[in-house]
């Protein structure tokens, strides 16, 4: 094919001109394939749609679940003080995860969809280095959107929370980072993100179809 | 009502005047035998010969029209007697306590006054008075408070309030066991929204949409043979697995005790049950629909099996974090109502009917196809 061979030239012929020793070969190849791996992520349209999913799902369903919740019907005006705050404004993850999984799927199946995988390998052998290159940059950009959907979605309770007088009288005190069971909750929902890109993309590279990936990783995802 | 003990689940003979069905004659939590359609004020009466229960109703006090004849088996020669009162549960009571929502029933107690309340033969070593008392636990009020009845005697006209159940709830709650053997359908969901899907994007993908375009230029008819096709594909295929799965699970759900009288085997004459196997069939086969018309508007397989798996679900993921009512709504409105098909008993918790729930599945089906139908005539192929 003239388009593997087109691609396959001047990267091969790149790396020949920049290696000067073994050791600095394997190096700079290995930041060279996640070079290549952001420019092949961030220059599909999907990929920014994805990310803006992830984090508007987030933020919107997190805010709306916060400012769905009613203090009507506890059964005492405190009865609602062991409400998990963090939790309910953290909730739109559950949405937002399914566009991180898609994302990390993509990433995969694409490139064996349209045989580009063929001139990755053709250029980078090491297929471990391919993977871990590939499992860098969308853990990257993952935990990048995690913390923008984190941040957002707090904000959004923040804010949703005592508009619903749910906050108030020293029952729940409101969302802050500075609370240390919050900042864990934070840190390890952003930890869940990137963790469901790596279980996506493992997935993916094991059945290599878009069509077989997407319904198995959201199985995994959503049987319990 | 006349029972050999007080306590509640016991064999049982009652009758009673309802506010909305009349005069019913009921027995051992099975025997229901209506009698006229006439509301209070009514004359009722229980006569026994041995376990053998007669009811009678009355307008006047005189004329005396027989209701029915039960048989209590365990009924003993000195036997408790006593007037009632209940009202069932009317409403979907809403717990929010330490992060979770909990629903369950609200009873309200109703109260009936008695007048010419007489016992014959008297019991030879009579109470000093009557007595009352709640027959089983007391349900909790709409407020949490416990529906506790009472009952007071002025004149010898009784005033008795209660609320509840005089029955315990078998096993496991109310549970509608055919849906739970058929649950397995919202996973093998997932690939049946697969195949809507890539039914028509793979041909986009590999470039033969042009060819059969080529081969058949009117784009509706192409359409419209996917669909029937495939309908009838996944019908079949869904009737097979339905009927598989509920003969499958029910061994096991009688090793867990759901076994008869509360729980007999479901029976392909009960129009429920039919209608529960049908309509998982006909769910999976219009939701295959549906994912084909997605497929066909996106015409790439991975946006639309992401947009259709995240629609159908949605309801369980976060219906679970918000109020009661939305979630209710959730699972009214999304293509998931159409599983209300399974539904095989009355709970206080089922959001939708069956054929309103699966017309809303259908509802979604057509705009889909609709939409993929215009789409399909004025693209490129």
């Amino acid at each position: 094919m003239s388009a593997r061979s087109e691609l396959a030239g001047p990267a091969v012929a790149n790396e020949k001109r920049h290696s000067v020793s073994a050791s600095s070969h394997v190096v700079s190849g290995r930041w060279r394939a996640v070079h290549m791996e952001w420019t092949k992520l961030r220059t599909v349209r999907s990929t920014a749609w994805l990310v803006l999913a992830a984090v508007g799902f987030t933020w919107g369903v997190g805010g709306l679940v916060a400012w769905a919740v009613g203090a009507t019907v506890c059964p005492t005006p405190t009865g609602c003080a062991g409400e998990d705050t963090p939790r309910l404004a953290l909730s739109g993850v559950y949405l937002g995860q399914i566009a991180v999984a898609v994302l990390a799927s993509l990433a995969v199946t694409t490139e064996y969809g349209t045989d580009t995988m063929r001139v990755t390998l053709a250029v980078y052998p090491r297929r471990g280095i391919v993977f871990a290159a590939k499992g860098t940059v969308v853990m990257a950009l993952v935990l990048g959107a995690g913390v923008l959907g984190v941040l957002g979605s707090l904000a959004a309770g923040r804010i949703a929370l005592p508009g619903r007088r749910f906050v108030g009288d020293n029952t729940v005190p409101p969302l802050s980072m500075a609370d240390e069971p919050t900042l864990r909750a934070a840190t390890g929902t952003v930890l869940y993100l990137g963790l469901i890109a790596v279980l996506s993309l493992g997935i993916a590279m094991v059945v290599r179809h878009t069509a077989a990936a997407l319904p198995t990783v959201l199985a995994v995802l959503f049987l319990p | 009502m006349i029972k050999e003990v007080t306590e509640q689940g016991t064999p049982y003979a009652s009758i009673a005047v309802t506010p909305g069905r009349g005069v019913q004659m009921q027995a051992n939590f099975a025997a229901d035998i209506a009698g006229t359609a006439s509301g209070a004020p009514v004359w009722l009466r229980l006569t026994r010969t041995g376990t053998s229960v007669t009811g009678y109703e009355s307008a006047d006090g005189t004329t005396w029209r027989e209701v029915g004849r039960v048989t209590v088996a365990t009924l003993p020669p000195t036997a408790q007697v006593g007037l009632f009162v209940t009202s069932p549960s009317t409403a979907l009571r809403v717990v929010r306590q330490g992060g979770n929502t909990e629903t369950g029933p609200a009873f309200e107690p109703s109260t009936a006054t008695f007048d010419s309340v007489t016992v014959d033969p008297v019991s030879p070593a009579p109470p000093a008075a009557w007595s009352d008392l709640d027959v089983g636990k007391p349900g909790p009020r709409m407020d949490g408070t416990p529906a506790i009845g009472s009952s007071t005697e002025s004149a010898g006209t009784f005033t008795v309030t209660g609320a509840g159940d005089i029955g315990t709830l078998p096993p496991g709650g109310d549970n509608d066991i055919v849906r739970d053997s058929l649950a397995g359908v919202l996973i093998g969901m997932i690939a049946i929204v697969v195949l809507g899907v890539v039914f028509i994007t793979s041909e986009y993908a590999k470039g033969v949409i042009r060819a059969t375009f080529t081969v058949s230029p009117r784009r509706g008819r192409v359409l419209a043979a996917k669909a029937v096709l495939l309908g009838v594909v996944v019908f079949a295929v869904g009737l097979v697995a339905a009927l598989a799965a509920l003969v499958l699970t029910r061994p096991i759900q009688r090793r867990n005790g759901f076994e008869a009288p509360a729980y007999p085997d479901p029976s392909l004459a009960d129009g429920a049950v039919v209608r529960a196997i049908i309509g998982t069939a006909l769910f999976l086969a219009v939701l295959a629909l549906f994912a084909l018309g997605v497929g066909t508007i996106l015409r790439r397989a991975a946006g639309a099996i992401t947009l259709v798996i995240a629609l159908v679900v949605v309801p369980s993921i976060i219906g679970a974090f918000l109020p009661v009512n939305a979630e209710l709504w959730l699972n009214r409105t999304t293509p998931l109502a159409g599983l209300a098909m399974q539904q095989t008993r009355e709970r206080f918790d089922n959001a939708i009917g069956p054929w309103a729930g699966f017309g809303v599945l259908c509802a979604w089906a057509a705009i889909a196809l609709g939409l993929a139908y215009w789409q399909l005539r004025r693209r490129d192929a």
